[in-house]
């Protein structure tokens, strides 16, 4: 059976007073309307034929303040968050650096000062510079030695 | 004098005024929204209960359908009326759903206050008819959504059961069987309404 067929198929005799107060129910309502709503809504629409009204709702959106305040803010974060890291990270360097930098002064100028105290030659006190520098080198030698056994003791 | 039951058009005319729109041409665009304009707003006023917010959900549903046919974005061939009503029904799904968040409509009639909606003491022929599609507006508010919807895109959208079938995705017999179900809910609720009406105004010639 086709759609046209069904259409025009009688309708249960109980039903029909309610399927004709249906017809009029819907008839008062098309006839609801203001009078000119066809020329109202093609007006309003017309411009949507040719994609008017779409281009010209996306320049809207493009163009809308708060899509641009919103742009905005969120450039200037991702600035200031990439200025700041590079930032932090220079600053870290930097620190290292001068701390490795502090740290060799020291070493040599204590160098230095020993070295300096011996050849002023006081005495006890140039003495005492040489048996640290002798014993300092006791020790290099005899750590090279302990080295040296263990390689031995490997192979074996 | 209210409209009569839009019969459907002539099917060969549509695919012509479709193209025609498609390419640009106000007049076939006017063409179709004076063949459907009345049709897509009759189903939006049967839920919105007010014509001016009816008018917007037209309004809105030809803009969307005009923005479609402009890019080339429409694509229902030979489903036009479908595709068309389908739009209509979500745009007045959506319509309701913000709704709920507005104010309710004072009209009357929705409340299904009939006496108001008529007035008090109007018992001519005219009156008669206002009390009766009052309160055919009410049992169709109390009738479950499935039921409404045929009901509506039957009568309200002048749509044949072929036509909804392709909007629905529904067999013709079963779209047929749901059709009189849906009016046979909708008479026992009008009667059932009628029993009431006539006990309240039993109630109140007894106090008078």
């Amino acid at each position: 059976m086709n759609g046209t067929e069904l259409d025009n198929l009688d309708m249960p005799v109980e039903l029909r007073e309610i399927a004709a107060a249906m017809d009029t129910l819907a008839a008062h309502e098309r006839g609801a309307a203001r009078h000119g709503l066809e020329g109202r809504v093609f007006e309003r629409t017309r411009g949507a034929l040719d994609g008017r009204a779409e281009r010209s709702q996306k320049f809207r959106w493009f163009a809308s303040a708060r899509f641009i305040t919103r742009m905005r803010v969120a450039a200037a974060v991702a600035i200031c968050g990439t200025a700041g890291a590079g930032w932090l990270s220079q600053m870290g360097h930097s620190a290292k650096q001068g701390l490795s930098v502090a740290r060799a002064s020291t070493l040599e100028d204590d160098v230095d000062m020993m070295l300096a105290l011996r050849n002023l030659g006081m005495g006890s006190m140039g003495e005492r510079i040489d048996v640290l520098f002798s014993d300092t080198a006791a020790v290099r030698d005899s750590v090279k030695n302990i080295g040296d056994q263990s390689q031995e003791g490997d192979s074996l | 004098m209210p409209d009569p039951k839009p019969q459907p058009e002539p099917t060969p005319e549509i695919p012509g005024l479709l193209e025609a729109a498609c390419r640009g041409e106000e007049w076939a665009w006017r063409r179709l929204v004076d063949m459907y304009g009345r049709r897509v707003f009759a189903l939006a006023k049967s839920r919105c209960q007010r014509a001016d917010l009816a008018e917007e959900v037209t309004q809105s549903v030809f803009a969307t359908v005009a923005a479609k046919l402009g890019t080339g974005g429409y694509s229902e061939q030979g489903k036009f009326e479908a595709w068309l009503f389908r739009i209509a029904m979500n745009r007045i799904r959506d319509e309701m759903r913000r709704s709920k968040h507005r104010a309710e409509p004072t009209d009357p009639a929705v409340f299904g206050n009939v006496q108001a909606a008529v007035g008090e003491g109007d018992e001519d022929r005219e009156g008669e008819g206002r009390v009766q599609l009052a309160r055919l507006r009410e049992a169709m508010a109390r009738l479950p959504d499935s039921d409404r919807e045929v009901i509506e895109l039957r009568h309200h959208g002048g749509m044949s059961f072929k036509q909804m079938a392709a909007l629905l995705s529904e067999p013709l017999g079963t779209l047929l069987a749901r059709h009189h179900r849906a009016l046979r809910k909708l008479k026992q609720l009008m009667e059932s309404s009628g029993d009431s009406a006539a006990e309240t105004t039993g109630v109140e010639h007894e106090r008078n």
